[in-house]
């Protein structure tokens, strides 16, 4: 008969601990995962508004021009769209939930404009802009441009345009740009930058040809010791994993990777090296322009056709430009003519940091050394474009 | 033959947590006929496709529905990802088929209370309630949400479930077992739940075929209809099961298939854990829904079959979205099984079929 037969269950809660936690004596455990309150880190913050537009609910507002984001918090869902969307990642999910509130609140958070530590999320835009005095608009160097396309797929607001054919055009819509920094992080060949003022720029692209151009010479030597390096992009298929990460890194699908083979169309590639970047077992060299060695006829005519113009408005000259020093991904690449480069580039600024800034020679090197850890591989080129009196500036407080 | 009278029943009534509303033509103490009508909570879904790109709009399908809400965005991704021509990777489709599962457990347990509620039992209520609080808290450590997960996306799972916790789950579940089945034990053995449930609100099999019914409502009157079966969402297909049938087609049939269901959830999870393939759990989705790209999906949500229709308009917004919930279908079921009952057997027939009328009206 099914009478009382709740009574087992009741007899067995007798005996265990409550269900319930005695809230607010005993505090709530959080889980690592518990999406509680919106929470931002100021500093790391660039006002790009992408958490804005992620934003189902329209919570929160990112105001670039004076400087504050804020969140209402009775809108929130706490969906974590925005944290997901953060592309310096200075957004978290809290484990904590907002006060209880009579009134619907709005919390604004000055964000500071102007960041002096050399900041992993900043530094692609703060130097630009404290060069350009103020954060200009997005630009590319189009002498290094390849058109990869590759700034435009990263880009979260659309803003930019990117064609190869019929003709070469890379277009931002300033506008739209949100000046977030994930296309100058993604750009192969650091082409691309804020602040946009005629200056920066020319210094940029001057520096690197009148460099390239005094050490042509021992360039064409090295290519000549060593005949055997093939131009464009190259595969040591010994240390190859087939991994197929550089065939999906590809803009222009140029490479196909099947088990144990590796193949790169050398017609279609543009040699933006996006696919080395994405190597991991450091198994792709590229050779941008064949470096003069035998076999590279295609590639250096093709690229002095597409720079010719652009050279004579500028007035840089050709060869020089053709004669490009190999562009360098790793410390661990580098050959030696770039190192000593690099030296006298780091000693210049060393000398800049002890004659204009009146540092000791050790707080100097101190200094230099800092900068260089704080600062990624990929951005050092562009440091140096700048040249090391910039560079002594920015890294002197 | 006494007077025709019409009592209003709802959108307010103490069974009802969500408002419908019944006419309901009694005679004596006999309903005659049942008029349904709902609109008590529209919330526009629709047209606010039109104003949240496909990526927003997953958080707002979610939010439909604080019960089964796992299983709409599911749906919304799939109908997305069809649209799309997305393949997601393996190990996130068994992520959603465990959680969705999950989901399933606690839509039941929650429903379980409900009912024993609906009846006036409370202790029973309040123990099916201490058992699901276990789950929701399951929830909360792998997804950070304990009604609204926000963890499918489009292309796969925004958080990777870590194989320790899905271990962590199993035995977890494992655990209250026991304690589920000394309280399903309650609801198929207690001469009063049995007096209040047994032989009431039969619906036939050829009514229940004719009306379209879905979930436990169709399964309870011997129909062996489950989407998990015959749709291809999910990995259910090698996880190889067989639905859950009761041939009476009364209350306590349809109680019983949901009792069994939780069992069989508990040993999916296992299975689908056991089975958990390594690898990524997203791909990356870039660019818009091609104008004219439509994908129409079906789910087996906890309550049946629930319908998702997705149509690109060439932007990050979509042309349309449709949504069409289980509830929808049952209530022409209800209206039948109305029917000819005691009056006080209402509430207990308009909670039989697991009603959400949120979801119904979106």
């Amino acid at each position: 008969m099914g009478v009382f037969t709740i009574g087992k269950v009741l007899v067995d809660s007798l005996f265990k601990k409550t269900a319930c936690r005695m809230y607010p004596v005993v505090p709530r455990e959080w889980e690592e995962r518990t999406r509680g309150a919106v929470g931002i880190d100021i500093d790391g913050c660039v006002l790009c508004g992408m958490c804005q537009r992620a934003c189902p609910t329209n919570a929160i507002t990112v105001d670039r021009k004076a400087a504050t984001w804020s969140i209402e918090r009775m809108n929130c869902i706490q969906c974590r769209g925005c944290v997901d969307s953060c592309p310096p990642k200075c957004l978290i999910m809290e484990q904590k939930y907002t006060e209880p509130n009579v009134e619907k609140v709005i919390d604004t958070f000055d964000i500071p404009q102007k960041k002096k530590a050399p900041k992993k999320d900043a530094e692609g835009k703060a130097p630009a802009a404290d060069a350009a005095g103020g954060d200009g608009p997005l630009t590319c160097d189009e002498e290094t441009c390849v058109y990869c396309g590759l700034c435009a797929k990263a880009c979260p607001a659309d803003a930019l345009e990117v064609t190869r054919k019929p003709e070469k055009v890379w277009k931002v819509d300033e506008e739209a740009c949100v000046k977030c920094g994930v296309c100058i992080d993604k750009c192969p060949k650091d082409s691309l930058s804020f602040g946009g003022a005629a200056a920066p720029a020319e210094k940029a692209e001057k520096a690197p040809a009148e460099e390239a151009k005094e050490e042509a010479p021992a360039e064409k030597a090295e290519a000549a010791a060593a005949p055997a390096a093939e131009a464009g992009l190259a595969c040591a298929v010994d240390d190859c994993v087939f991994c197929g990460a550089c065939a999906e890194a590809c803009p222009v699908d140029a490479i196909k990777v099947e088990d144990g083979s590796w193949e790169v169309d050398k017609d279609t590639c543009i040699e933006c090296s996006a696919c080395v970047d994405q190597c991991p077992a450091n198994c792709l060299t590229m050779n941008v322009g064949g470096e003069g060695a035998a076999p590279a006829e295609e590639a250096p005519a093709e690229e002095a056709k597409d720079e010719a113009p652009a050279e004579d408005k500028k007035e840089a000259p050709a060869e020089a430009m053709m004669e490009k020093a190999p562009r360098v991904h790793r410390f661990a690449e580098m050959d030696t003519e770039l190192k000593e480069r690099i030296d006298g580039f780091l000693g210049e600024v060393k000398e800049n940091l002890v004659k204009d800034h009146g540092m000791s020679e050790e707080e100097a090197s101190k200094r230099v050394e800092a900068a260089l850890v704080a600062s990624r591989v990929k951005r050092f080129p562009y440091l140096m474009g700048r040249g090391a009196k910039s560079m002594a500036d920015e890294i002197k407080d | 033959m006494g007077k025709k009278t019409i009592i209003p029943f709802g959108p307010q009534h103490p069974v009802l947590p969500e408002p419908i509303h019944l006419d309901l033509v009694v005679e004596d103490e006999t309903v005659v006929e049942a008029i349904p009508s709902i609109g008590y909570i529209h919330r526009g879904l629709e047209k606010l496709v039109e104003k949240k790109d496909y990526n927003q709009m997953v958080y707002v399908v979610e939010r439909i529905c604080g019960i089964c809400s796992f299983g709409h965005g599911w749906g919304a991704c799939l109908a997305i990802e069809g649209a799309m021509n997305v393949e997601i990777p393996e190990r996130a489709e068994y992520l959603r088929t465990i959680l969705h599962e999950l989901g399933r457990i606690h839509s039941h347990l929650l429903w379980l209370g409900l009912m024993a509620d609906g009846f006036g039992f409370e202790s029973l209520f309040n123990h099916c309630w201490r058992v699901r609080e276990t789950v929701l808290d399951l929830f909360e450590k792998n997804t950070g949400g304990r009604v609204v997960f926000s963890i499918c996306k489009v292309g796969g799972m925004r958080q990777d479930i870590s194989d320790e916790n899905l271990k962590e789950m199993v035995e977890v579940l494992n655990g209250i077992k026991k304690e589920i089945k000394s309280l399903t034990d309650v609801f198929i053995n207690d001469t009063s739940v049995k007096n209040r449930m047994v032989g009431v609100g039969v619906l036939t099999k050829e009514e229940a075929e004719e009306l379209c019914a879905v979930g436990p409502t169709v399964r309870g009157s011997g129909v062996a209809q489950d989407l998990r079966l015959t749709d291809t969402h999910g990995v259910y297909g090698k996880l190889g099961f067989e639905p859950i049938v009761e041939e009476a087609g009364d209350c306590m049939a349809r109680t019983k298939v949901r009792i069994r269901e939780v069992f069989q959830s508990i040993e999916l999870i296992e299975k689908a854990v056991s089975m958990i393939p390594e690898g990524p759990v997203a791909v990356n989705v870039k660019g818009n829904v091609e104008d004219g790209a439509e994908y129409m999906v079906r789910l087996e949500q906890p309550r049946g079959e629930a319908f998702y229709y997705a149509r690109g308009a060439g932007s990050k917004f979509l042309k349309r979205m449709r949504v069409r919930t289980p509830t929808n279908m049952n209530i022409p079921a209800l209206v039948k099984t109305l029917q000819g009952c005691d009056l006080a057997d209402v509430p207990i027939l308009v909670l039989t079929i697991d009603p959400c009328i949120s979801c119904t009206e979106r």
